[in-house]
């Protein structure tokens, strides 16, 4: 019977499924809802968390729903006074910083990607090199704030770490991956470098700058080192910076002999309102650039 | 093959590049060193005393553009800003609009260009800062300044506060030179003006469940008078049966804050106060705590505590947060704390419990009497950076110490600090503070609508540490009050170990031995006390392990470079 069952059917229309695919599939949806959910629950757990009372979280109450529902430590954080300064900062640090790092890796990777590059053998392993070695903190504070005079100006986050040179080597595989005949052939139609590079290569390239957008977007958005390091005036801060001094605030060891009545009124679920309020705008970004994502993540890794 | 040539040539490249870099680094650390040492040699030679007290006066002082001294306010005919680092408190963010700017400017002439940094990460940027030369003039809540120290990019203080007649007669008045030789480096000079109480006081205790304690039998606030671990054993004891909990104590800071606590009364050294040596005032040096017959004893209580099923052994492993949630849900009713943390504690107790109250009770006494938990008069303290000297000339920047005198040192600074301007956020009834029925304080107008630190930056951590015994009780409730009163009325001060002084090249060499040495104790304490080591079978198994790793030599240097330097100290 089970032979039987399995036997394709000859016209085409219908497939019989064996026993044994059926018990794949079961499985397969199994284990697919179990890692969904595995992934997924650190984050429902976060937003109940931030949902619900403190007690509750403390008795250890909360696991998929929020408990004795209250947006408290939301309005505690969404009242301060700065804190849609600072979100309008990160705002234009990260949109553009994105833009600044997608321009400046782009013309960097198209050149690479020529093997006809004069000094490409040179080239290339420059930019790698830099890569692996760095000058540390303090050299770079040097030249940073002293030399190029960015010290407390938005700069500072958004020049230095403009250009990734991991998401430079994924761009110049792809773009070597493209057919160089149509280079060729706008080039016997009299095109220049430049508008090759413009009108053909950049539309042919969406999927990679897709995702180059949404690697440096992310990574912007939850810089707070640099902003940290560079930025001396609090109007300037960006919001993951805030977000991190009110955690740590509320996890750190309290200060001694200092006043600070208002100390833990807010520390078991304060933690999970700031990720919540961090993660949740540049979540919604994801799913406009996912189907470029994972094509351009593709292309990019296998070719090279 | 040609590419891995390159790659290799370039490695080493690099390599030769970076130790070149490094030898000119010690080049010019060495170069301050030197000079330092130089100076120190001169200091010693020209005085007796290493903690001066006197006040010099400039030989101008007619002519100055400002005005200062002892009881005079500070203020320049001119107006001037000084550059300083600002350690931001969330619950109290730095506001551009607080009196606190406009109150210190009236009086003053004097406004800042703030470095507004985390408070939470404010040592980092701070290090950034004073390594590449680039801090601002005043650099405030320093708290370790020994890693500055050699850089050269901060002043060698002592050798200027002969300017600061508020600060000098702090040092004098409250007996402060004993404190500050603490502080004293290898070339006889300190770094930090620390922050000064005229008393010590607060500290860590046990922090109770007070109504539990009582239902289960024990009267804490008459035995805590005299208590010793022996009389705490039988009371937890007896919660324990009342209650049928699993533990009694279960603590945060992965134990270290109860290491701490119980080494005190036992004079030993564990937790957060371990890493230093203890110093004999009898034989005048040093010994190594935790080998004595103390130390023993001190494990053998500790553990009895795990194996009864009084002390939780995952105090020692288990995050902050789990700890306060099993005194919150009533599963443990003794934590250690200070006393801020028993009234921010309270409400998330009470909410499970309405009829909960706690209670801080002092720390039992032990083998080395009834100690005082806080030995120090000191807080943390302001460093000056090199740069101010160097871009301001001597004249203004000996101007800018008398204005950082008068706000950190004078009363009337610290009483703007602390309670803000009279009239407006505060007036006096005979020698009490009234706090404007309009503005809470520290649990004082609890439910007023303005808060004195957030609303007005006053009472912060920036400025308002330190004052007479009078500014110190001033700001406390009525309970911490009673908490510090007993402190003082049942508890002895413990003494104070002198500093012995190592240079760079010395402490790095008993870093060498110290830091091995350190973890292989800390292993042991812990495994004495969860009673994964037998402490009756194997305490010889664990002295003879510390004294392979060089115990004993490194007693025997420390005390060499104590002998060395003891005359400077005055012993």
């Amino acid at each position: 019977m089970a032979k039987k069952d399995s036997a394709v059917s000859m016209s085409g229309v219908k497939v019989k499924k064996s026993t044994g695919y059926k018990i794949f599939i079961v499985v397969n949806t199994l284990i697919m809802i179990g890692v969904v959910f595995f992934t997924l629950y650190p984050f429902i757990y976060l937003v109940a968390q931030s949902f619900s009372s403190e007690r509750a979280i403390y008795a250890g109450e909360v696991s998929f729903y929020p408990v004795e529902f209250t947006t408290k430590t939301y309005e505690v954080i969404l009242s301060k006074p700065d804190f849609f300064i600072y979100y309008k900062n990160t705002i234009v640090y990260a949109v553009l910083g994105t833009l600044i790092s997608l321009f400046g890796s782009a013309i960097l990777a198209y050149p690479l990607s020529k093997q006809r590059l004069v000094l490409n053998k040179f080239f290339t392993p420059f930019v790698v090199f830099t890569m692996f070695f760095a000058g540390g903190m303090i050299p770079s504070y040097v030249l940073i704030a002293q030399a190029l005079h960015m010290r407390d100006t938005m700069w500072a986050i958004i020049i230095p770490g403009a250009i990734s040179t991991y998401n430079v080597l994924i761009m110049k595989s792809f773009f070597a991956g493209l057919p160089g005949e149509l280079e060729e052939a706008a080039s016997i139609d009299g095109m220049n470098a430049y508008g090759i590079f413009a009108k053909i290569i950049i539309p042919l390239s969406k999927p990679v700058l897709a995702s180059m957008f949404l690697f440096y977007i992310v990574g912007i958005w939850n810089n707070w080192w640099g902003p940290f390091l560079y930025l001396d005036t609090k109007a300037k801060w960006p919001v993951a910076l805030y977000l991190r001094q009110i955690i740590m605030g509320a996890t750190g060891t309290q200060e001694i002999g200092v006043a600070s009545e208002e100390a833990s009124q807010i520390a078991a679920n304060v933690r999970s309102c700031c990720m919540v309020l961090t993660a949740a705008p540049i979540i919604c970004v994801y799913p406009f650039v996912q189907k470029y994502f994972v094509q351009g993540m593709m292309i990019g890794s296998v070719k090279g | 093959m040609k590419a891995k040539k390159v790659l290799a040539l370039m490695l080493a490249g690099a390599m030769v590049l970076s130790m070149a870099a490094c030898g000119d680094e010690g080049g010019n650390s060495s170069a301050p060193e030197n000079s330092g040492a130089e100076n120190s040699g001169e200091a010693s030679g020209g005085s007796e005393e290493l903690i001066k007290t006197d006040v010099a006066e400039s030989d101008n002082d007619e002519e100055l553009d400002y005005t200062y001294g002892e009881g005079v306010t500070f203020h320049s005919n001119e107006p001037v800003t000084y550059s300083m680092m600002y350690s931001d408190h969330e619950n109290y963010p730095y506001q551009e609009s607080w009196r606190l700017w406009s109150a210190i400017e009236e009086k003053t002439n004097v406004t800042f260009d703030l470095t507004i940094i985390a408070r939470t990460d404010y040592e980092d940027k701070k290090s950034v800062l004073v390594n590449s030369g680039d801090s601002p003039y005043i650099i405030p809540k320093t708290y370790s300044e020994g890693q500055y120290v050699n850089g050269g990019q901060v002043v060698a203080i002592s050798d200027w506060v002969q300017y600061m007649p508020n600060y000098q007669k702090c040092v004098k008045d409250w007996g402060i030179d004993q404190y500050l030789k603490v502080q004293l480096q290898a070339n006889g000079k300190y770094y930090k003006l620390p922050g000064i109480w005229e008393v010590a006081g607060g500290g860590y205790a046990y922090m109770i469940r007070k109504d539990v304690w009582e239902a289960a039998g024990v009267d804490i606030t008459e035995l805590e008078k005299t208590w010793t671990y022996d009389d705490f054993y039988e009371a937890c004891k007896k919660v324990k049966e009342y209650t049928g909990c699993d533990y009694v104590i279960s603590d945060y800071s992965k134990g270290d804050c109860l290491l701490n606590i119980v080494a005190a009364s036992y004079g030993v050294a564990a937790g957060w106060g371990f890493g230093t040596l203890k110093f004999d005032h009898e034989k005048l040096e040093y010994y190594y705590p935790d080998t004595t017959d103390n130390m023993k004893e001190y494990l053998t209580f500790l553990n009895k505590l795990v194996k009864e099923g009084i002390l939780d052994p995952e105090s020692f492993s288990q995050d902050d947060d789990t700890a306060r949630a099993k005194f919150f849900n009533g599963e443990s009713f003794v934590m250690t704390a200070n006393y801020q943390q028993l009234s921010d504690y309270t409400p998330n107790v009470q909410a499970n419990f309405p009829d909960a109250e706690l209670y801080m009770a002092l720390v039992p006494g032990g083998p080395a009497g009834f100690p005082q938990m806080e030995n120090s008069k000191l807080e943390n303290g302001i460093m000056i950076a090199q740069k101010a000297l160097d871009e301001l000339g001597e004249d203004e920047f000996i101007k800018m110490l008398r204005f950082v005198d008068w706000l950190w040192y004078s009363p009337e600074g610290q009483m703007l600090s602390l309670w803000g301007v009279e009239g407006e956020t505060y007036t006096m009834e005979g020698d009490t503070v009234k706090l404007d029925p309009g503005i809470t304080y520290n649990g004082l107008n609890a439910g007023a609508e303005k808060k004195l630190n957030v609303d007005f930056g006053f009472g912060g951590g920036m400025f308002a540490y330190g004052g007479s015994s009078w500014l110190k009780t001033s700001k406390m409730s009525e309970g911490e009050r009673d908490f510090n009163n007993r402190i003082f009325e049942y508890r002895n001060e413990r003494p104070i170990d002198p500093p012995y002084m190592p240079t760079e090249e010395e402490s790095e060499e008993l870093n060498l031995i110290s830091t091995p040495l350190g973890d292989t104790t800390k292993t042991w304490i812990q495994k004495f006390i969860v009673g994964q080591a037998d402490i009756e079978t194997q305490w010889e198994e664990y002295k003879a392990e510390l004294e392979g790793l060089g115990l004993q030599s490194y007693l025997d240097r420390v005390n060499e470079i104590f002998q060395k330097n003891k005359a400077l100290l005055g012993y």
